[in-house]
């Protein structure tokens, strides 16, 4: 579902070139708007992904690696 | 391509004292970066068991969880899972816990997924259609 935008403002120089760019792709600005707002939202959140992890904050568990007799044998 | 990832992989991760943690982070991270990395609804209940085991609380423990489901999708078993799980089974006739590495990787396969990140590699060995990517 696409939903109609009634208004944004945008730089005149960014507006020229997306239509130039328009043309010559062959695109409307519908699919040009979509595509640049699509690939700044993932860029946004992979970004963001990636600062989670690396901040999240390391455990000591000690070195023993980690078998599957571990995690499915009842010790408890 | 997307690639799953063990439960090995996401307690190294969190685990500074693994010989395999500096591995982890950096290949984990990378994945994420480049938007390939999947877990299993199997995995975050594994990575459950195992950081409970290890001392660290039941309210510490959701949060890590939280956050790798923020980060990477969360893959469930789809209609096709127990038919490859059944499928598979007759290939490699495995018994007891060792079901559990057949059943997660039914999982991914039936997800579309044919890559595993692990470092457990053996317990993987035999699956068909499915690779294996054990860092050296």
């Amino acid at each position: 579902m696409r939903t109609v935008v009634k208004s944004v403002r945008v730089k005149e120089e960014i507006w020229e070139a997306l239509h130039r760019l328009g043309k010559e792709e062959n695109k409307s600005l519908t699919q040009l708007l979509n595509e640049a707002l699509e690939r700044y939202l993932s860029e946004k959140i992979r970004k963001k992904a990636i600062e989670k992890m690396q901040k999240l904050p390391k455990l000591s568990l000690g070195s023993k690696p980690l078998t599957r007799e571990e995690i499915y044998e009842d010790r408890c | 391509m997307k690639i799953g990832v063990d439960t090995n992989v996401l307690f190294y991760f969190l685990n500074k004292d693994s010989p395999f943690h500096e591995d982890a982070r950096k290949n984990l991270i990378l994945l994420i970066e480049k938007q390939t990395a999947v877990i299993t609804q199997q995995n975050i209940i594994e990575l459950t068991v195992v950081l409970t085991r290890r001392g660290v609380s039941i309210e510490i423990t959701k949060k890590y969880l939280q956050n790798f489901i923020e980060v990477m999708p969360v893959l469930k078993p789809t209609s096709d899972t127990i038919k490859i799980f059944l499928e598979q089974l007759n290939k490699k006739p495995v018994k007891g816990i060792k079901l559990f590495d057949l059943y997660l990787a039914s999982t991914l396969l039936s997800n579309g997924v044919n890559m595993l990140y692990t470092y457990n590699k053996k317990d993987f060995i035999g699956i068909e259609n499915l690779r294996i990517w054990e860092p050296a």
